[in-house]
């Protein structure tokens, strides 16, 4: 049996995916993430249904969230997240490339933990999703119900 | 009537002394004819005893001649020769006594030659006795020739006699008759002018009584009308005597002149004109004109006691006895101050009116609906109309005339809106369209006066070019809305593309930089020093791509966001700036000379962004020099305040100062000074949106100077700080 994924990447461009888990690996944590490649596959996974039916998935300690996807984008994911019980408390950070206002507003009056611009230079980049990884994974107690982390 | 009684009295004792005259007269007449009637009857008698003593004289001679004859004694001579004297003197005294009866004339002029026969015979005898003797005498008396002529004068005195009697008879009669009338005629005329006289105490008693009554009537009258006078308050009612002096005074003239009767009676009436109308002799004046026209009247000012004046409305009557000697003047006078204030309001405000009427650009006129047998309103008339009717309705000389004459083709739905006016007093306001007049009217029409007159008064206005234009507003406004709605489309395609700039053209560069640096570590030392450069090249471009498109974000932001004014504290803005470009500033020296701010009130972001870009120019520009030296500082002005940022950096040359402010517009090259040739662009559009003015000053390799204004506020809220005193951050 793999081991339960803690963190949740929900990204539809392929080298964003890339990059950010080579991000991740300089933390240990690429193991760790699950991804999902749009909004309604994200949400799929949270209820253990469609594709994932079955799985026992249990809750991620962190949502790393796109805002621009196709179908299901990230705002309705947060929106919808935040409106179920079981969901409404799992951490949830949007990383996106939009600095616009109404984007950052929408999401945090949704409920959103954190906002962060992803930067162009991939150092920053790196390293801005470094520490979210090492903050949410490691350093933030998650809300009760949510994966541990394996000791 | 008075008259009247007087002629019946005088024409009583006229009537009467004429009854009073004609009886004395008659009484006297009657007198005088009575005694003349006994002269007359006393002298028939002694007509009759003259007759009867001629009788005894003839006897008494021929007496004496027989005597004589018989004796011859010439004593009987004698005697027969006086009796005959005497006979003679009888005839003559008889013919006198008769004069007045001829009957006795001619009898006595039969008598007198018979006497003069007799007497001749007698002195006959007498001669024959003398010469022939007794026996020839004798003879001559035995002829009986003398006795024959005594018969028949005998017979002729008794007939004169018998004659004389009736006279006599006649007479008395006469004198009967005469005293009988006089006696009716006394007490006739006694009882006539006793009944006159009695009639004339009558009459006098009763007009006695009259006037008695007339006067007392008089009196009361006078005294009630002394008291009417007295009381009337509204006039002012008194008398002058014909030298214009007070004589009477009553309630009136004391309220509406002031004075007291005592104070003014015996006083000049000039005292009640002002002292310029006496200087131009108006009471002299006024006395003369009254005295000749008999009433004089006039409106002006007069004076009361306490000096005020009064418009007084004034009537003089000359007053004349009834011989027509002057005997005063009635003055009559009433304030009218009052009345003339209304008069002059009334006038004012008649004349505003009119004024209006004349001179309004509007239309106005009043019309007489006209109605046919069955009241429908078919046409009305122009009754009045302002000089602006004819400008507004092209309609010449419609004074007097109907509408239907002028514009036969004119609208029913125009009459019955008048009609419906007229009959209802409802007024209305509409709008119209005249087809025949060409034009397209507002219009406000209400009733004027009765129902029965059926007049309304119209106030229009010709609104067809304001109503082209109306609709040509509508139609621009309609244009205007398609292109607010394209330029909302526009705007919204906009944002939807910076939204995609912003998202998915940064994704791209974050990719090419992302894999460079892992094609880097990949590497791990494989490549080349050019290698490595290419690489570099390749991230550098990319984060300068993604810088651009920042900027351009943000320029785009700048322009399209809404604009959230507030009193923005700049001193503390500027220091905020100064402190966030720490980095910048790291290893320089900057002396910077900041001086005191004024609020603005302004857009907090925009204007953070505007001295952002200010600054970090100025510290940018200034790289080469050491120390660098910016200064900041405003001049304020009442309506704007100009802020400017100072710095001895490279400056740049001012044949391109008009490229400093456009977009991608650098005027350096990036690898002596990096940027993406927004920001000034940035801080102009910035600006301009608060309704200033940016400009630049510069000479190469001298420094610059940027100026930039904003209206200024009603506050002024100087910022506290070092003013004027320069300051230097601490350079890192």
């Amino acid at each position: 049996m793999a081991p339960l994924k803690r963190i949740l990447l929900v990204e539809d461009n392929d080298r964003d995916i890339e990059l950010t888990l080579a991000a991740l690996e300089e933390n240990n944590l690429a193991n760790e993430v699950v991804i999902a490649r749009d909004g309604a596959e994200a949400l799929d996974y949270l209820h253990s249904r469609g594709k994932f039916t079955g799985h026992a998935n249990g809750l991620p300690v962190v949502v790393l969230l796109d805002l621009k996807m196709p179908k299901v984008d990230g705002l309705e994911v947060l929106r919808q997240m935040r409106d179920e019980a079981p969901l409404k408390h799992v951490p949830v950070v949007m990383i996106t490339s939009s600095r616009e206002e109404q984007d950052l507003v929408k999401s945090y009056q949704l409920g959103v933990n954190a906002y962060v611009v992803k930067p162009v230079d991939f150092q920053q980049f790196a390293k801005s999703i470094k520490e979210i990884g090492f903050f949410w994974a490691i350093v933030n107690e998650p809300p009760p119900g949510v994966l541990k982390r394996r000791s | 009537m008075k008259t009247s009684v007087e002629k019946k009295v005088v024409l009583g004792f006229v009537i009467s002394t004429c009854a009073l005259l004609g009886m004395g007269w008659l009484s006297y007449h009657t007198a005088t004819g009575l005694v003349a009637t006994e002269y007359q009857f006393t002298y028939a008698y002694k007509v009759i005893a003259t007759l009867e003593s001629g009788r005894a004289l003839l006897t008494d001679a021929e007496t004496a001649q027989r005597a004589y004859l018989l004796t011859g004694d010439p004593r009987f001579l004698a005697d027969c020769t006086n009796a005959q004297a005497e006979v003679s003197g009888w005839i003559d005294r008889l013919r006198k006594y008769t004069a007045g009866e001829p009957e006795q004339q001619r009898q006595l002029a039969r008598l007198e030659p018979l006497v003069a026969q007799r007497l001749a015979l007698l002195n006959d005898r007498i001669r024959l006795r003398q010469q022939k003797g007794l026996e020839a005498a004798a003879n001559a008396v035995a002829t009986r020739q003398g006795k024959d002529l005594m018969d028949q004068i005998e017979k002729c005195i008794s007939e004169m006699h018998v004659a004389e009697n009736k006279v006599a008879f006649a007479r008395q009669k006469e004198v009967f008759d005469n005293a009988f009338l006089t006696r009716i005629a006394i007490w006739g005329g006694t009882t006539l002018a006793c009944g006159l006289g009695l009639l004339a105490v009558v009459f006098i008693h009763r007009d006695l009584n009259r006037r008695r009554r007339a006067e007392e009537i008089l009196q009361q009258n006078e005294e009630r009308f002394r008291l009417m006078i007295g009381n009337v308050r509204d006039y002012a009612i008194f008398m002058l005597d014909p030298s214009g002096h007070v004589m009477t005074w009553n309630e009136g003239a004391q309220r509406i002149k002031g004075y007291t009767a005592d104070e003014i009676v015996g006083k000049h009436f000039s005292k009640f004109y002002p002292a310029e109308a006496v200087q131009a002799g108006l009471a002299e004046k006024i006395l003369t004109e009254a005295t000749a026209t008999g009433r004089y009247e006039q409106e002006g000012w007069r004076v009361r006691k306490d000096g005020s004046r009064f418009w007084a409305d004034v009537v003089i009557t000359a007053i004349r006895d009834p011989r027509g000697r002057l005997m005063g003047f009635v003055k009559v006078t009433r304030d009218l101050t009052e009345r003339r204030q209304s008069e002059e309001t009334l006038r004012q405000s008649e004349e505003r009116y009119r004024t209006l009427f004349d001179s309004i650009d509007e239309g106005f006129c009043i019309i007489q609906v006209i109605f046919d047998d069955r009241q429908k309103p078919v046409d009305y008339r122009f009754l009045e109309i302002n000089p602006s009717f004819e400008k507004q309705t092209g309609l010449r000389d419609a004074l007097g005339r109907t509408m239907r004459e002028l514009a036969p083709q004119h609208e029913a739905y125009w009459f019955e809106i008048y009609g419906h006016i007229a009959s209802t007093g409802e007024p209305r306001r509409f709008q119209n369209r005249a087809e025949q007049l060409g034009r397209t009217y507002d219009v406000y029409a209400f009733r004027l006066g009765a129902p029965e007159k059926r007049q309304v008064a119209i106030l229009f206005n010709d609104i067809t070019r304001s109503k082209e234009a109306e609709e040509q507003i509508t139609r621009l406004n309609a244009d205007l809305q398609r292109h607010a709605g394209q330029l909302e489309t526009t705007n919204k395609e906009l944002e939807a593309f910076s939204y995609s700039v912003s998202h998915d053209l940064r994704a791209p560069l974050r990719h090419i930089d992302g894999f460079v640096k892992l094609l880097d570590k990949q590497a791990n030392g494989h490549l080349d020093d050019r290698g490595r450069r290419y690489l570099d090249i390749i991230a550098d471009s990319a984060k300068r791509m993604g810088a651009l498109i920042d900027d351009l974000l943000v320029f785009s932001r700048m322009g399209r966001s809404e604009m959230r004014r507030s009193l923005v504290d700049s001193r503390a803005l500027v220091d905020e700036v100064i402190s966030s470009l720490q980095e910048e500033m790291r290893d320089r020296r900057i002396n910077w000379k900041i001086g005191p701010l004024p609020a603005a009130e302004a857009d907090a972001a925009m204007l953070r962004q505007v001295w952002a870009n200010l600054i970090g120019n100025a510290v940018k520009y200034t790289r080469p020099r050491d120390p660098a030296e910016i200064e900041i500082g405003c001049h304020p002005g009442a309506a704007e305040n100009v802020f400017f940022i100072r710095d001895n950096g490279v400056g740049f040359d001012m044949q391109y100062a008009h490229k400093l402010f456009g977009v991608f517009q650098r005027l350096h090259r990036a690898e002596e000074f990096e940027g993406t040739g927004i920001g000034l662009a940035n801080v102009q559009r910035v600006i301009h949106r608060h309704g200033g003015t940016v400009r630049a000053e510069s000479e190469l390799d001298k420094g610059a100077t940027f100026y930039f204004s904003l209206p200024q506020t009603d506050t002024d809220i100087t910022t506290k700080g070092n003013h004027g005193t320069p300051e230097t951050h601490p350079a890192g």
